[in-house]
């Protein structure tokens, strides 16, 4: 496989029995070890990495109109998400600057980025976040170990900015495959040591590694 | 001989499932759910401690954590409770602060000279010789003191978490219960908390001989069931820090926890009387004896006699000889005696009353009571011991007074004054969403307690706008007094302990006020009282009493200590926690790992040093890998590099102001060095700045420096209302520079970018593929030969390096690390920010005045230097170099130059050895050295002299032929 981009957690999957797919070039681990185990890991508190999927950054006065051109939703509120059209979300992290991540498909982002150029008062930003998906039983538990925020008490439509274990992260609450779960962006060199501290307090609960495709039952093994 | 009673309802013991733990050496059995102490009280073990400085004997005294009389260790832990730590299966622990065993302490008879070692004898008795403080120190902290701590304990990891709820209930007695319930019915989240290892704080001992108590224990438990309420036992507030941050402990982590409002409900601690012997064991306060009857099933003593000063010690009479302890009698302080029903029915139960009356002295054998003697109490509070009753008894209960459990409502920053009514300090005024119920609020009738309890919680919803109705007002207390406002004895034995962490006696108080310590906070300091593990939660009040009757002051004037967070030790493990430590790697970490690269943290990321080899040393290495470059070609991995996105239309403005350099005429496609000062002329950091479009920049900027140079751009675009876009792409960029004569042979077979020195020159950026990928290529010269900075996302980053170390295989390409380039670019001259320089170096010093645009209307630093300009320069960063073939020693960074026996300079870099041949470096000197030629006297580590010449930078290729190839 053609894999010019990679997880920055890549080596830790590599170790593991893992199935992998292929979102555009970069490789995604779909599953985890014995199926069985998985879903029970699942269920019980799983650390999923889902980086290999597409974003982009705009900034800028005209990004807002740029994007209801290509009549993408925008959402209004400062830190609001909007769910895009491949399953992805749409955040607005400033009053004229915003974040796309595609979901599975894989389609929404690469199609703007292909359309997307340099112009006055329009301006693409290269986004390389990790992207890291927690859910669970004991996730807030998990999360309570790392993060002063109380991401429980908090709406499914906004993104929260603060730190995880000492790491400044942009955290989505939400619903995947029926849990709630908790989608954590982090800057591209942190994520290796976020992963190991995540991954560190998640076994000491009982928790572990899981596939993409638990959370995302489309992804199929490349 | 075993002091167990029969099985009751409501014991925390499992009598079905007996534990056998070991103490000082010796095996003993008890039931789940015993504490250590209460194990051991059934064996009949009264001696369980011994003291901080006398080492006298100590047994039960509160049961609780109000006392520290029973401090235990193992292999692992030191300075436990043993009154609150559970018996277990292979527990095998000893007593602290013993010599030769617990029974056998050799310094057991220190009592005798205590006459000797008042409080602070040691401060005036071994001051001089001066020099032989420690050893005095060290011997006395031998001798006085508490567990130690085992170095070769294993380390045991303890997480740290966050929790959060609306309503914070300290406390799950019968106000705590009560407040919780109404809260949680009024729809806040609610977490209760007790040290304790059960719910329902004195509904559980002291209210035995009323049936209606159990019913509303039971209901109270029902209902806090029913709301799925979360009680953590075990569990304490130990710290109240600003916003209601509370630190709770619990026996496996420290929790912050963030509670919306914080309801005070913890009680009040029972108070012990003064009197001579008031620490033999069997001396205890009367809950401890009730919580050994009601919680353990332990008969306390079997002939005892009660101290009391209010309906709590009838009851608490009432309650021994209802378990079968012969109450020899009941010694009441008040001269009238107890005004309700509970002085007829302890009289019904043969319980003989002496009104008026104290236990003045306690005569103790072989660390046990056996006899107490009572007087009458004058008038003026005195014992009359002209006229003593002597009774034969192993056991003396006090229940003479309470003290709030206020630690967290000080800490909150309540404002308590003392009431009489209630012979109490009481919370006056609360700070908002802190609220207070039960008896730290002077509320003692049961029913009242739970009043208070709802009520608190109702304000606590209103004031979180949850509830909208009526707040009931405060509960006042009704009746006698439960506490005696002075009930403490003189004897001209001392012994009459007032704190029995630090065996502090009346009369060291007497001493230390004739002595001018006569405020709260200076006797504190001087007598150490409060000061123990307990910090005073059983002395405190008394010494508050003491201090208001030797001054001559009331309570109130006398005030109270500080309190201040941790309000019960805390294991420092707990403390430690999990330690996160965040650090950064570049995309390439990994291939870095398996090429053998030894790291070294730059800020927060971690960097190739240089590459191991084996059979060669570290610097043998470095040398070679810059070699390597100057020869052929080298890859170093720059991702760390500090990169700034800058757009709009005021770009060019942001730039100019805030870099020292012009680039207005920056062309599109160019670079230029960039340097940035603070407003005092400062140098903070360098870089470059390439110009993408026209109003599109790409900005790099030191490792350590990028995150406060980005948040000062971001706040001066805002207070200059610039119309420009900043962005922080250091992670989402990576950056390697491949430099070497052969970088452009490499690099062309794998990048549409025209390479030619015509196409892309010197200092030139173009934005082309690398290795397929999308990259910015900019011509720098830091290392001083032809190089090309590669920057591509960082996904891409490790796909691009593989891609330019297999195409450079052929011309034999090796990866060099931050050594290397250090020595590349010190033969350069270029200087290193924080390295070269320091928090206190101007451009002029530092040899970068090139840098300063000319004309330029305003930059940041700008003011400040022409002020520089005007006074005498002081120092000047230098080159400097050793002959050839030079053998002597070598300084090291930061070694000094000395002129004339005064220091001149210091050394900012040094390459031991280099390319060039001769080491050489950079130094700050003074102005009238920095002329090349001039010798220079440097001081080794080792104080030897050692001479350098100075010498003009560059060191290597001083026309730049090579780099502008």
């Amino acid at each position: 496989m053609t894999t010019l981009t990679r997880s920055p957690v890549y080596h830790h999957l590599e170790k593991l029995a893992v199935t992998w797919g292929q979102i555009g070039d970069c490789p995604i681990a779909l599953t985890v070890g014995p199926r069985d185990a998985e879903v029970s890991t699942f269920k019980r508190l799983a650390l999923c990495d889902a980086s290999a999927l597409p974003k982009l950054g705009l900034k800028g006065p005209k990004a807002e109109a740029w994007l209801r051109v290509q009549e993408i939703p925008v959402p209004m509120a400062m830190f609001g998400v909007a769910r895009l059209a491949d399953g992805g979300v749409i955040v607005r992290v400033a009053s004229n600057e915003f974040f796309l991540e595609s979901g599975p498909a894989a389609e929404t982002v690469p199609a703007l980025a292909a359309k997307l150029k340099h112009e006055p008062g329009l301006h693409r930003l290269t986004r390389q976040d990790a992207t890291f998906l927690v859910s669970g039983q004991r996730v807030h538990e998990a999360l309570l170990q790392t993060c002063g925020i109380d991401l429980a008490r908090q709406g499914v439509n906004a993104v929260i900015y603060t730190r995880v274990a000492g790491v400044s992260c942009a955290i989505l609450p939400e619903q995947l495959s029926d849990q709630q779960a908790y989608r954590i962006w982090v800057d591209y060199t942190y994520a290796d040591y976020l992963w190991e501290e995540l991954h560190d307090i998640m076994h000491d609960l009982g928790g572990g590694i899981v596939g993409a495709g638990c959370f995302y039952l489309r992804l199929t093994v490349m | 001989m075993s002091n167990r009673l029969a099985p009751q309802e409501g014991e925390l013991i499992n009598r079905s499932m007996p534990v056998s733990f070991r103490f000082e050496g010796r095996s003993y059995s008890g039931f789940l759910g015993d504490s250590i102490t209460s194990a051991l009280y059934a064996h009949d073990v009264r001696l369980l401690g011994r003291s901080f400085k006398y080492h006298r004997p100590r047994g039960v005294y509160s049961l609780a954590h109000h006392d520290a009389n029973v401090m235990v260790e193992d292999a692992q832990r030191t300075n436990m409770r043993g009154d609150v730590t559970p018996i277990a299966p292979h527990l095998d622990v000893r007593a602290v602060n013993t010599t030769g065993g617990l029974e056998k302490d050799l310094l057991r008879f220190t009592g005798l000279f205590s006459k000797m070692m008042p409080v602070g004898f040691y401060y005036k008795c071994f001051h001089t010789p001066r020099k032989l403080f420690p050893f005095y120190e060290s011997q006395l902290r031998k001798i006085a003191g508490l567990g130690r701590i085992n170095p070769a304990a294993q380390a045991v990891a303890t997480p740290k978490r966050y929790d959060f709820c609306d309503a914070l209930v300290v406390g799950s007695g019968p106000a705590g219960l009560a407040a919780a319930i109404e809260a949680a019915e009024r729809g806040l989240k609610v977490i209760v908390v007790d040290d304790m290892p059960y719910i329902g704080g004195s509904l559980r001992y002291q209210w035995h001989n009323d049936p209606a108590a159990k019913q509303t224990l039971d209901k109270l438990i029902d209902r806090a069931r029913a709301l799925n309420l979360d009680i953590r036992t075990s569990t304490e507030a130990a710290g109240c820090y600003g916003d209601l941050w509370i630190a709770l402990i619990d026996s496996k982590c420290l929790t912050k926890l963030r509670a919306n409002t914080l309801i005070v409900a913890a009680g009040a601690f029972e108070q012990p009387a003064v009197f001579h012997n008031n620490d033999v064991p069997g001396v205890m306060l009367a809950s401890a004896a009730q919580r050994l009857m009601r919680l353990y099933g332990v008969r306390p003593f079997q002939r005892g006699v009660l101290l009391a000063a209010n309906g709590d010690g009838y009851r608490a009479a009432l309650d021994l000889h209802g378990a079968g302890v012969n109450v020899a009698a009941i010694a009441d302080l008040r001269p009238d005696g107890e005004p309700t029903d509970l002085a007829q029915r302890a009289a019904d139960a043969g319980i003989p009353i002496h009104r008026g009356h104290t236990v003045y002295e306690v005569a103790g054998a072989g660390g046990r009571v056996s006899a107490a003697a009572l007087c009458r109490v004058d008038a003026q509070g005195h014992a009359d011991a002209a006229h003593m009753i002597r009774i034969d008894c192993d056991g003396v209960a006090m229940s003479v007074g309470w003290a709030p459990n206020g630690g967290l409502l000080y800490q909150a920053g309540a404002k308590f004054t003392y009431d009489p009514a209630v012979e109490q300090f009481l919370p006056q005024r609360l700070p908002p969403g802190v609220f207070a119920a039960g008896r730290v609020n002077g509320v003692f009738d049961l029913h009242a307690q739970m009043e208070d309890g709802a009520r608190a919680a109702l304000a606590a919803a209103a004031y979180l706008s949850r509830y909208a109705g009526p707040v009931p007002p405060a509960v006042k207390h009704g009746g006698a007094a439960p506490s005696h406002p002075y009930p403490i004895f003189h004897h001209p034995k001392g012994k009459n302990f007032v704190d029995l962490d630090e065996d502090i006696h009346l009369m060291d108080f007497v001493n230390a006020v004739q002595e001018g310590y006569d405020n709260i906070e200076l006797i504190k300091r001087y007598t150490t009282v409060g000061m123990g593990p307990t910090q005073g939660k059983l002395s405190n009040m008394n010494a508050v009493r003491i201090l208001a009757k030797l001054t001559q002051q009331s309570i109130d004037q006398t005030g109270t200590t500080t309190s201040r967070p941790f309000y019960q030790p805390v294991p420092m493990r707990h403390l430690a926690g999990r330690r996160f430590h965040p650090h950064r790697v570049t995309p390439m970490h990994q291939w870095h790992e398996q090429a053998a690269a030894k790291f070294t943290l730059v800020g927060v990321w971690h960097r190739p040093e240089y590459y191991a080899q084996p059979g060669r040393t570290r610097e043998d290495l470095i040398l070679a890998e810059a070699k390597h470059v100057r020869e052929k070609v080298g890859l170093i991995d720059v991702g760390t590099l500090g990169k700034i996105e800058v757009f709009g239309r005021d770009a060019v403005k942001m730039l100019e102001r805030t870099y020292t350099g012009k680039f207005e005429n920056l062309a599109v496609g160019k670079t230029r060095y960039c340097l940035a000062l603070d407003e005092s002329g400062v140098i903070i950091d360098d870089g470059v700045v390439a110009r993408l479009g026209d109003d599109r920049y790409y900005v790099t900027a030191t490792t350590s420096g990028v995150d406060y140079l980005f948040r000062e751009m971001q706040r001066n675009a805002m207070l200059w209302k610039l119309d420009v876009g900043l962005v922080n792409v250091t992670g989402r960029y990576t950056g390697m520079n491949i430099a070497g004569p052969m970088s452009r042979q490499v690099l062309a077979g794998l990048t549409n970018v025209d390479l030619s020195a015509e196409g892309f020159p010197y200092l030139g950026v173009r934005e082309g593929e690398v290795a397929g990928v999308p990259a910015r290529l900019l011509r720098v010269g830091f290392v001083g030969e032809l190089g090309y900075e590669v920057h591509v996302p960082a996904a891409s980053g490790l796909a691009v390096w593989q891609a330019l170390m297999q195409a450079g295989a052929a011309h034999g390409i090796a990866p060099f690390g931050v050594e290397a380039q250090r020595l590349l670019r010190l033969e350069k001259g270029h200087i290193i920010i924080i390295a070269d320089t320091d928090a206190l170096t101007n451009p002029i010093e530092a040899g970068v005045e090139w840098a300063l645009g000319k004309d330029k209307p305003f930059y940041i630093g700008q003011r400040s230097l022409d002020i520089v300009r005007k006074q005498q320069l002081t120092r000047k960063l230098a080159g400097f170099a050793f002959p050839q073939g030079y053998a002597g020693g070598l300084p090291e960074e930061c070694n000094l130059i000395i002129e004339r026996g005064e220091m001149t300079g210091r050394i900012t870099s040094i390459a031991k050895r280099s390319t060039v041949g001769p080491a050489l470096g950079l130094a700050f000197v003074r102005p009238t050295q920095a002329n090349p030629g001039t010798p220079i006297d440097i001081r080794l580590d080792s104080g030897e002299m050692v001479q350098a010449k100075i010498v003009a930078t560059p060191f290597y290729d001083p026309e730049h032929a090579r780099q502008k190839q």
